[in-house]
């Protein structure tokens, strides 16, 4: 059995998602309010599809700002080693992938308005042929991790 | 070389023709369209200056582009209207690569592509027209390093390396009449069909007119058949003009392929450059026991080869190893390969099926006679199993094997050093079933490439992991 990775991402990001989760979930909040227009002023809709309407919004925005967030941020799982970075993500498809440190190319952290807000910053890491990304680590975590990790690419050697 | 040095003179007709080509259609057209109630003078007014702009570009296009090496740098200018600048860098070049169409072959020309890695499908620098002479010391002042070696090259009448591999023409036409792939396949049921069309019952056809179809179905399977066998006699006379002269040789550290009958293309591999190696049965190569050989390189190989480069169009099965031993013994290749668990069978089924069952459902409920479509089940039965027969993983040393079916069986040898990530991917499915998917990441030409194998065992995923991993003995000795 090999060991799972251990660390988590920062607890921020949970809100961060939620916050984002929210947003998207205008989208089916405004179909439906255009629904409800119809009904009252063009002209009377079924019931049913109002009521289906409803459910299906209200699932959509149950699973956008708390179930998904939650358990995306329940299944994040990473570990940085001097000779390697390990992920281990994902609710539906559970993703983990092993990137050694002779094969990152650079590492990057940005932060877009919503992650800056809270102080939080996602690091991506690339090779030659893939990128891979820790989404919402503290500025302090992901600077330093960066920085390190850049230094471990340096230093590591091909010694296969 | 620190002097700017034109292209040979032929460019300009190389390039006339390349236009001529192009505006071909439009003047076709113009002339037989435009000509109804007879020529007027500014029709051959119109031509002419077509033909003198052609013409002026491609000597004013020659004129202007030049190249030189300076500062270790290729520099090209180009353009007259447009002045165009272009410098690459010694150490970027991936490959120098030398090809001859049928007017450079007349001249005594070859035509030069460069290529750095990345930067899609079309190669970085294309000079249309080089003397032999000039491109080869191009080459070598290119390829600091390898100065006597290319030069070596030059005579490769006089000298003959070691190891060389030619493909034979009895070989050649195996691989021409086979390469069709599906093409060759429809080809064959749609002359089956034709044949089989005299015994279906007259009945048939009876209750066919009466349903307005008439007799143009036997005509229409007639016309498919024809056009099949049409378009796989196209597809053979391409594969013979494509690979015809196939010489594989192992040059120090480079594998050198000579191919082609009209254009003659030479490309050069530096091993080291190798990331992977496919080995391609085909479905109607997989009987007779023939496989393609393709490397997977930083640089070189086009849009019809999927990016990486034929490393030999045909092999006997019981032959790969031998050749892959002789010609790139820095890739290990082994047989070692388990398959998959049983309870990954039901998922393999269930991946072709089910896309198969909407589809056919439809068309049997609304299509007359589309019953028939039901055939298509079974079919889509046995290719889920193939693919899951087919499927499986092995590790030796440092060189790992993927082995999966698509339409054609593939297997992918690759070191542990060229690859660049790993992943195992299991969705909610195969989680409970303790299966997972199988990716790993290498450099190819055009971004990154990946294979997969999917429903492994998932504890033989995490056995991947570990042997891909530079701490796992540390890991390992952490839980003893």
């Amino acid at each position: 059995m090999r060991l799972e990775p251990s660390k988590r991402i920062d607890p921020k990001g949970l809100k961060v998602w939620q916050i984002t989760g929210g947003m998207v979930s205008l989208i089916p909040i405004l179909l439906l309010s255009g629904l409800f227009v119809v009904h009252v002023i063009v002209r009377p809709l079924s019931l049913w599809i109002l009521a289906v309407g409803c459910v299906l919004a209200l699932l959509f925005v149950i699973l956008q700002t708390w179930l998904l967030p939650k358990l995306r941020w329940k299944k994040w799982r990473y570990e940085v080693t001097e000779h390697e970075i390990e992920l281990k993500h994902g609710v539906i498809i559970v993703k983990r992938t092993l990137i050694p440190m002779v094969r990152v190319q650079h590492v990057d952290t940005r932060q877009g308005p919503l992650l800056r807000a809270y102080r939080l910053s996602s690091v991506t890491i690339s090779t030659a042929a893939t990128t891979h990304e820790i989404p919402a680590l503290s500025n302090e975590i992901a600077d330093e991790l960066r920085n390190r990790i850049s230094i471990l690419a340096r230093v590591a050697e091909d010694d296969v | 070389m620190s002097e700017k040095k034109r292209l040979h003179s032929a460019a300009m007709l190389l390039s006339f023709i390349k236009y001529a080509k192009e505006a071909a259609i439009p003047l076709i057209f113009f002339v037989f369209v435009g000509g109804g109630n007879g020529y007027a003078w500014w029709h051959f007014l119109m031509i002419g200056a077509l033909l003198l702009f052609t013409v002026g570009n491609g000597v004013l296009g020659w004129f202007f582009y030049t190249y030189h090496i300076e500062n270790n740098e290729l520099r090209i200018h180009q353009g007259f209207i447009f002045r165009k600048k272009r410098f690459i860098p010694r150490e970027r070049i991936q490959s120098i690569d030398f090809s001859q169409g049928l007017i450079q072959r007349a001249f005594g020309l070859v035509k030069v592509q460069i290529e750095t890695a990345g930067g899609g499908g079309e190669p970085e620098v294309v000079m249309s027209a080089l003397r032999r002479t000039d491109a080869e010391l191009l080459k070598s002042n290119l390829y600091q390093k390898k100065n006597e070696v290319t030069n070596e090259l030059m005579e490769e009448v006089e000298e003959k390396p070691p190891l060389l591999y030619k493909l034979s023409w009895k070989e050649l036409l195996i691989t021409a009449s086979t390469s069709g792939g599906i093409g060759v396949v429809l080809s064959f049921v749609a002359a089956i069909a034709s044949q089989v069309d005299d015994f279906i019952p007259d009945q048939f056809y009876e209750s066919l007119t009466e349903r307005v179809m008439d007799a143009t179905l036997p005509f229409l399977l007639l016309a498919v058949a024809f056009l099949l066998l049409i378009s796989w006699f196209f597809s053979v006379v391409g594969t013979v003009l494509k690979y015809g002269g196939f010489v594989l040789k192992r040059h120090e550290d480079d594998l050198i392929i000579n191919r082609g009958i009209l254009e003659k293309r030479q490309l050069t591999i530096p091993v080291h450059r190798i990331q992977a190696i496919r080995i391609v049965e085909g479905l109607l190569r997989q009987p007779f026991g023939y496989s393609v050989l393709y490397v997977e390189s930083g640089g070189g190989g086009g849009k019809e080869e999927q990016f990486s480069t034929v490393l030999f169009p045909l092999v006997k099965r019981k032959r790969v190893k031998t050749l892959l031993g002789e010609i790139l013994p820095e890739m290990a290749i082994h047989e070692e390969c388990s398959s998959l668990p049983l309870r990954a069978k039901r998922r393999y089924f269930i991946r072709t099926l089910l896309p198969a069952v909407l589809p056919v459902g439809l068309i049997t409920y609304f299509v007359p006679y589309g019953a028939f479509s039901l055939l298509l089940l079974p079919i889509c039965f046995f290719i889920g199993y193939f693919h899951y027969r087919d499927a499986g993983w092995g590790i030796k040393k440092d060189v790992a094997l993927l082995q999966f079916r698509q339409i054609s069986k593939t297997r992918v040898y690759v070191a542990r050093k060229n690859i660049q990530a790993m992943e195992m991917e299991s969705t909610f499915l195969q989680e409970p079933k303790q299966l997972t998917t199988f990716k790993v990441s290498i450099l190819s030409s055009f971004a990154g490439k990946q294979f997969r194998v999917k429903d492994i065992e998932h504890t033989d995923g995490e056995d991947l992991l570990n042997w891909y991993s530079y701490c796992a003995k540390k890991n390992r000795k952490e839980e003893v």
